[in-house]
């Protein structure tokens, strides 16, 4: 995975390096914009982490030129500015995602994992999760490398959940991507799919918790939960 | 409330320069008085003929309306002078020179003889010490027949003058003057509203300010200098209002680089560490730190916060938002969070900043709802939140107390810099509405989030 990092704080960058390089990624580093702007235009990426605030200009400016140009390269934000319109500014602008300084390594190893599984983009067609595994390509599930039958809507489910691990997923955006074309959905289709999604990972042994965020709706994590610091 | 109002209205400059106004007419009314009873005090003569003509007047209603009627009847009160203390007489004569009444009380005596001249109006006054006599003759028309009263008076000293000085008064001075004053507190009322109207235009424009919108600037209702002034006086202020919020938010923007950067290269180089007991030791410090910096830039930019005209924020879909984000934690912390949409509507504001506010109040439930309980959202049905937990609860006597800046409950704990509420507080009242605490039925703290109508 080759990823481009736009930072001018030398000792943070090379900690940056250090980090994704044992994570498996490939860094090329850059201290300005217009040496990052370079490379973009030269490399194909498969994702780019900038920060906003550098010395020769607005790292704003940066992600509209590239999107100008018609490159998807998933773009994730690494800044120290947390005010109050910074955030709407930097993802309407273009970027896929936005983090916040400080952050721990397994952090953004994550958010970048996240933006490589976004569909469209490279990263492997298969998500794991503890001892779960899900294949994209064969839409297929396995646990602890056993295949287990799961219907083609759970399968849609899970694949949704396991996209967004440790993350919540709106009952809207799964209600529009499992039954966008069936006209006749009942209110409770979708809780009906999840308690039987549900009782198939537990009767396999799946080392997984499917949560229910009460009004909101659902999330995948494993059941030991790995250190999340996305969080305050 | 009724007495707050009458109270206020007693402070309006409005009602003082009224009452002022009308304090000047009364002393200028009193003044005139006062001029009047001098002029005649310093004009005895004017004083003779006075009397002279009140006693004729007097007279002349009871002389018939029907000329050569059986002669003229003296009722009872006529046979008392007009003055006190004094002794009168007096003849009415007909043109042709006979007398159609008389009357005297014995001491004093007019001759029937008829007016020398019926021609001359005469007064006459004869003065022994302060003893005086006057005497002289009035021509009145009745039913446009002549006749000519004859009139002696005897008295003493001034008294005797004083009910001519009262009818004088009383016709030519303060009937016309009670028309004047109350003229001219008619007008006072008019004048002085209509001169304090573009005072109260400025003073509902300002009243229309909005906090929120630092770079507002309003403009005079009027040409009158004072009220410009006011105007202007209020625009610098709200300029270095402005100022100082650009300010503060560019500092935060500043700062927060400065603070965050070496913070999250700490954090890094900790990661680094091979693991031990010191290690998360060190990590826990770094949080605890990340939590105070991100909560002091928090409250800079709830103070700075500014709100667009026309922001829209649909409370539902942020308290989804902040729900769904906050989850992992709760989960991860063995808490539930639980969400309710109770129909609460999109209003006016800024929908990043309510995010953060109610953040903030479900942060706080979480880490005081005991472990396996929930933090209970509800949105709506009124314009706002509330968020309920299963912790202790906020005594009443600390209520107001948690949502003061550094304000701890547990001063031990390494949850921040005790600002959380504050930064909610702070952006709730950015927004014209507020935080309330309460008890939650069947314990646990109930804190609502009110914005008001738009």
């Amino acid at each position: 995975m080759r990823v481009l990092l736009a930072e001018d704080n030398v000792r943070l960058a090379s900690l940056i390096n250090d980090g994704l390089t044992e994570e498996g990624f490939a860094l090329d580093w850059f201290a300005t914009l217009d040496g990052a702007k370079e490379a973009a235009a030269a490399i194909n990426y498969d994702i780019a982490l900038l920060d906003l605030g550098m010395p020769d200009g607005d790292g704003i400016d940066f992600i509209r030129t590239i999107r100008r140009s018609g490159n998807p390269t998933p773009i994730l934000v690494i800044t120290a500015r947390n005010g109050l319109d910074d955030r709407v500014r930097g993802l309407d602008s273009g970027a896929d995602d936005y983090l916040v300084k400080p952050f721990e390594m397994p952090e953004l190893a994550a958010r970048c994992r996240a933006l490589l599984r976004r569909p469209g983009a490279c990263l492997g067609t298969t998500l794991t999760v503890a001892n779960l595994e899900f294949d994209s390509a064969e839409r297929e599930v396995r646990v602890s490398g056993i295949v287990i039958r799961v219907s083609p809507r759970e399968l849609d489910l899970l694949e949704h959940l396991m996209r967004r691990v440790g993350h919540v997923v709106t009952k809207e955006s799964l209600e529009e991507a499992l039954y966008s074309l069936s006209a006749d959905v009942t209110p409770n289709a979708l809780e009906a799919a999840v308690s039987r999604l549900r009782r198939r990972l537990a009767t396999a042994k799946a080392g997984v918790i499917l949560h229910t965020a009460h009004g909101v709706g659902y999330m995948l994590t494993p059941k030991q939960p790995v250190c999340d610091n996305s969080i305050r | 409330m009724g007495r707050n109002e009458a109270a206020r209205a007693r402070q309006t400059l409005f009602f003082k320069l009224s009452i002022r106004l009308g304090v000047v007419g009364v002393v200028f009314t009193l003044a005139q008085l006062l001029a009047v009873v001098w002029m005649y005090v310093n004009n005895p003569n004017e004083l003779d003929q006075l009397l002279l003509t009140a006693e004729a007047n007097r007279i002349a209603d009871g002389i018939p309306l029907t000329p050569g009627g059986t002669g003229m009847v003296i009722q009872d009160d006529l046979k008392h002078p007009l003055a006190p203390n004094t002794r009168r007489a007096f003849v009415v004569h007909e043109r042709s020179g006979q007398v159609i009444a008389r009357y005297d009380d014995g001491d004093l005596r007019l001759a029937d003889d008829p007016p020398a001249s019926f021609l001359v109006i005469r007064t006459q006054r004869e003065s022994w010490g302060d003893r005086f006599l006057l005497s002289g003759t009035r021509r009145v028309t009745i039913s446009s027949h002549p006749y000519w009263i004859t009139v002696a008076v005897s008295g003493q000293g001034f008294r005797p003058f004083i009910p001519v000085i009262y009818n004088e008064i009383r016709f030519h001075v303060v009937f016309p003057l009670i028309l004047l004053s109350i003229m001219f507190l008619l007008s006072n009322f008019s004048v002085v509203r209509s001169t304090l109207k573009p005072l109260n235009a400025a003073i509902a424009t300002v009243d229309r300010i909005d906090p929120a919108q630092i770079s507002t600037r309003i403009e005079a209702p009027t040409t009158s200098w004072e009220v410009q002034a006011l105007v202007a006086a209020v625009n610098r202020m709200l300029e270095r209002i402005e100022r100082s919020v650009v300010t503060l938010r560019e500092f935060a923007g500043n700062a927060a680089h400065e603070l965050r950067t070496p913070l999250a290269i700490m954090m890094l180089s900790i990661g680094k560490l091979p693991n031990s007991d010191e290690k998360s030791k060190l990590l826990e410090d770094a949080q605890g730190m990340r939590r105070l910096v991100d909560q002091m830039l928090d409250m800079s930019h709830a103070t700075a916060l500014e709100i667009d005209k026309g922001a829209r924020a649909d409370l539902c879909a942020i308290a989804r938002t902040v729900v769904a984000d906050l989850t992992p934690l709760a989960v991860a912390r063995g808490r539930r969070i639980v969400f309710n949409d109770a129909g609460a509507p999109t209003i006016r504001g800024h929908d990043e900043a309510i995010g953060r506010a109610l953040r903030n109040v479900i942060e706080n439930g979480l880490a005081h709802t005991p472990k396996g309980t929930a933090v209970e959202v509800t949105a709506g049905p009124d314009r706002g939140y509330s968020v309920r937990d299963h912790g202790a609860g906020i005594p009443e006597e600390k209520r107001a107390k948690v949502l003061e800046r550094f304000y701890r409950v547990d001063k031990s704990g390494t949850g921040g810099a005790g600002l959380g509420l504050a930064i909610v507080c702070t952006i709730m009242e950015a927004h014209g509405g507020h935080i309330r605490i309460e008890d939650a039925p069947g314990g646990g703290a109930l804190i609502r989030l009110l914005f008001p109508d738009d």
